[in-house]
């Protein structure tokens, strides 16, 4: 069983999509305390815009959400970049290069080189 | 022993308007893996379109080159939501009709691009020209070409008047007699099916997976079109085809170019009489999800607001940043001759994927 401080967001999500027809349309992260982050996975369902969400520190690592939606990982990756959070088999890099800036949507952003 | 061959597609390369690199993995010429590689267009637009939410309609037009007008409607919209006012039913006409407007530019821009990549340069160059024909008429009506800036928190700022009207209604006449032969060409023409029918098959299942949305979703029969619900009186019915291929997405958005030239006339002639806008004042507070479906598909914004100036967070989904992604499930097993028409077949926007 997964520990994953959003398993049981997850888990629900992969519930949804066994009904045909439901997609995901977005995720949306924030640092919404210092230090805490939120995902709000947002799915269409049926035309009928659903929100799943989940908190937890902004350094644990999330369980992805890929294996139900491909679409996911890119989603995933540019959390990665932007916030500096972790994915369990996600690697970040999509829109930002090595060597420029880290995380710059924390609060108190990494900075960089 | 099967030796596979790595070749760059892009980032530059004659086909792409932005730079996107398509890394092929070919057996021979056969595409057996891709994989995407983006990073060169980004912005951190987000962060900055945050600062100010009275200034935030300036920026997010800028998001898009091409779409500007969906990108602040939708802003103005989910700002409207969180300050609880509703833009009057002229305003929401105005933006209807300016809207698509701005489909039929982008719609006519992604045909004449598929018929360059074909090397029809006769056909690219007439898409243009009813595409620049639209764009003057909206440079008469708003002021501006691209970005129409015609949106604010509560309405619209300006008016279409009698005259104006007159004139949009003779324009979607006379596109619609221009634009009736080259869509036969696109439809019939032996050499373009031959470039199109068959390559680049998205399955229903994948553009799901992907969450591919617009003429790329319903190209992969997908159902859904949010001007069924944005639209409420206009009676409008999604253009959907199964087949998945590049033909499929090429004639949605030929239908679909018809079909905005119905919808602009059927919004001009309800436009009712009344205010352009209503007041929103000071910095309120709330969360708001608002979707549009923009030519490429369906634009997201989510804000969340803290009654300050700057906003807690601000997130654009853009359509091109799923349907780029399904490029993977779509090349595979296709010859490598045939990768930049399908690439042009989703209508790519780096620029949107990657604000």
């Amino acid at each position: 069983m997964s520990t994953h401080p959003n398993a049981e967001a997850i888990a629900k999500i992969r519930e949804m999509s066994k009904d045909n027809g439901t997609r995901l349309v977005t995720i949306v992260a924030e640092e919404y305390v210092p230090g805490g982050l939120e995902l709000i996975y947002v799915l269409d369902a049926g035309g009928e815009l659903r929100t799943v969400r989940s908190r937890s520190g902004l350094d644990d690592e999330q369980e992805s959400l890929s294996s139900v939606f491909k679409g996911a990982e890119n989603m995933e990756r540019e959390i990665i970049d932007l916030l500096g959070a972790r994915f369990e088999g996600v690697k970040g890099g999509l829109f930002l290069m090595p060597g420029g800036v880290v995380a710059p949507l924390r609060r108190a952003a990494a900075g960089g080189e | 022993m099967a030796v596979t061959t790595l070749i760059p597609f892009g980032p530059q390369h004659p086909v792409f308007l932005e730079p996107l690199n398509i890394q092929l993995k070919l057996d021979e010429e056969t595409v057996v893996g891709a994989e995407i590689n983006y990073g060169y267009n980004h912005r951190g637009m987000e962060r900055a379109m945050a600062a100010d939410f009275r200034r935030t309609i300036y920026m997010c037009e800028r998001v898009c080159g091409i779409c500007s007008f969906f990108h602040s409607s939708t802003y103005c919209r989910g700002m409207e939501e969180i300050f609880g006012i509703e833009a009057p039913e002229r305003a929401r006409h105005i933006r209807i009709v300016m809207m698509e407007c701005q489909r039929l530019t982008s719609h006519l821009l992604a045909l004449g691009h598929t018929a360059e990549a074909m090397g029809y340069e006769s056909l690219f160059m007439q898409c243009f020209r009813e595409r620049e024909a639209i764009m003057a008429l909206a440079n008469r009506v708003t002021g501006n070409r691209v970005h129409y800036s015609l949106n604010t928190i509560g309405g619209v700022r300006r008016d279409i008047t009698a005259e104006q009207k007159a004139e949009m209604l003779k324009a979607m006449d006379a596109l619609e007699d221009r634009f009736a032969p080259l869509a036969k060409v696109f439809r019939t023409d032996r050499t373009i099916r031959r470039r199109t029918v068959g390559k680049g098959v998205l399955s229903r299942a994948d553009a799901l997976s992907y969450g591919a949305v617009g003429p790329v979703g319903r190209a992969s029969g997908i159902g859904q079109d949010l001007r069924q619900t944005c639209y409420h009186g206009l009676d409008f019915r999604p253009i959907v085809r199964d087949e998945g291929d590049s033909y499929a997405r090429t004639m949605v958005r030929v239908d679909e170019t018809f079909q905005s030239i119905g919808l602009i006339r059927k919004a001009l002639e309800t436009m009712p009489d009344g205010p352009l806008t209503v007041p929103a004042k000071g910095n309120p507070s709330g969360e708001s999800f608002t979707r549009q479906e923009a030519p490429r598909g369906e634009v997201m914004y989510y804000i969340k607001a803290q009654g300050k100036v700057e906003l807690e967070r601000l997130k654009v989904k853009t359509p091109a940043f799923v349907n780029v992604a399904a490029l993977s499930a779509m090349v595979p097993g296709c010859e490598v001759a045939d990768i930049p028409v399908i690439t042009v077949s989703v209508d790519p926007c780096i620029c949107c994927t990657e604000r």
